[in-house]
């Protein structure tokens, strides 16, 4: 009896470790408080949000530096590729590209950048054959990234030293713009 | 009726021993992928597509939004270098000096996840500080005061009771790409007294 009672324990645990498991590779697709969910609830697709200043979002997000503010937009490379522009700025920023998961594709800052002004392309494979036979203008000076995944988001922060810099920090996050291009 | 009861008895201990489990590794270790600098801890690939399964599952369910290898990385300390768990009413000595970065930025965080902030919003005492407003030795190093009590010099202020995180975030740092190459120093955290 006590033996058969010890091999359905032994039964349960290989279950949890089943179930464990699941949970852990499942929470990245399934959960609803990851960045992309508060992201994408918060703003429309394509649309550049200044997350600082929407206080649902703030509200929603722990962990958030003082000093850095941080616009985002969401985009699905299935309907076009992203063009990420703005202005420039000599504080310190930096960009990041997740994919729908909430992994990072890809990361720079301004030292990456030409001349510190924001400029950034993602494309799929397929629209990045496409701009290779016709490279247009729009590829000047821009930071041209090839990522094979379908919705995502790119996360804009920029560093605000103290509260002399607060308007040009809002500007450059005003003058950020998400567009489509390469349909 | 009694395979019935037999079968329950095993769905019963798989469900509570790997939600228990999963819950448990997600809020508390995320030892996989860390690296320790005497009290400080980083996760260098919370964000990237490397990431271990336990580091994305804990990105993923904690409202973060992680920096990516270019833009820097977060050190998180709950502990003093005595590893004492960090409380808001006590005075602790911040020492030493950071690995290379272009800038960074220390906070402290209550356990919700929210910065310790003044009751009076309009407050001007400093309740986070970064490195373009510090005093430093003639070799680079600092001191930083954290407490509640006002102290000369770098001072970041705290109030209020409790467990607190101390998280310094390191943007546009060299340690992100050529890990294990350097050894990052890290600041001490050393308690120097509790008001209570």
């Amino acid at each position: 009896m006590s033996i058969k009672y010890l091999y359905l324990f032994v039964c349960g645990l290989i279950l949890a470790g089943i179930i464990h498991i699941s949970i852990i590779l499942l929470i990245p697709n399934y959960g609803s408080r990851d960045a992309w969910n508060i992201i994408s609830a918060n703003s429309e697709m394509w649309v550049f949000n200044n997350l600082s200043s929407n206080k649902e979002v703030s509200d929603a997000l722990v962990d958030t530096d003082p000093y850095i503010k941080m616009g985002a937009c969401a985009f699905d490379l299935d309907e076009a590729g992203l063009r990420l522009t703005g202005g420039k700025s000599v504080n310190f920023w930096s960009v990041s590209v997740f994919d729908q998961g909430g992994s990072i594709i890809y990361s720079l800052n301004n030292d990456t950048s030409t001349d510190n002004q924001l400029n950034l392309i993602v494309l799929n494979p397929i629209q990045m054959v496409s701009l290779r036979e016709s490279p247009y203008q729009a590829v000047e000076h821009a930071v041209v990234l090839e990522a094979d995944i379908g919705k995502g988001f790119v996360v804009l922060r920029q560093f605000q030293r103290d509260d002399s810099d607060r308007d040009a920090v809002n500007d450059f996050l005003a003058n950020a713009i998400c567009m489509k291009i390469a349909k | 009726m009694r395979i019935i009861i037999q079968i329950i008895f095993v769905l019963a201990i798989g469900v509570m021993v790997g939600a228990t489990s999963a819950w448990y590794s997600i809020q508390r270790s995320h030892g996989i992928g860390a690296i320790n600098i005497g009290a400080w801890t980083a996760w260098p690939y919370s964000g990237g597509n490397q990431a271990d399964p336990y580091t994305l599952a804990r990105a993923t369910s904690d409202s973060t939004i992680p920096l990516g290898a270019a833009e820097g990385l977060a050190f998180e300390a709950t502990r003093d270098n005595d590893g004492q768990l960090l409380k808001l009413e006590c005075n602790y000595l911040l020492e030493g000096n950071t690995p290379k970065a272009k800038l960074w930025t220390l906070t402290p965080y209550r356990q919700d996840g929210n910065s310790v902030r003044p009751a009076d919003t309009s407050s001007l005492i400093p309740h986070h500080t970064n490195s373009t407003r510090l005093l430093r030795y003639t070799d680079g190093t600092f001191q930083i005061a954290i407490g509640p009590l006002p102290t000369p010099g770098n001072w970041l202020a705290t109030h209020g009771e409790g467990a607190f995180r101390l998280v310094l975030r390191l943007y546009d740092t060299p340690i992100t790409s050529n890990a294990g190459l350097v050894v990052p120093v890290m600041p001490k955290i050393n308690n120097i007294g509790c008001t209570q």
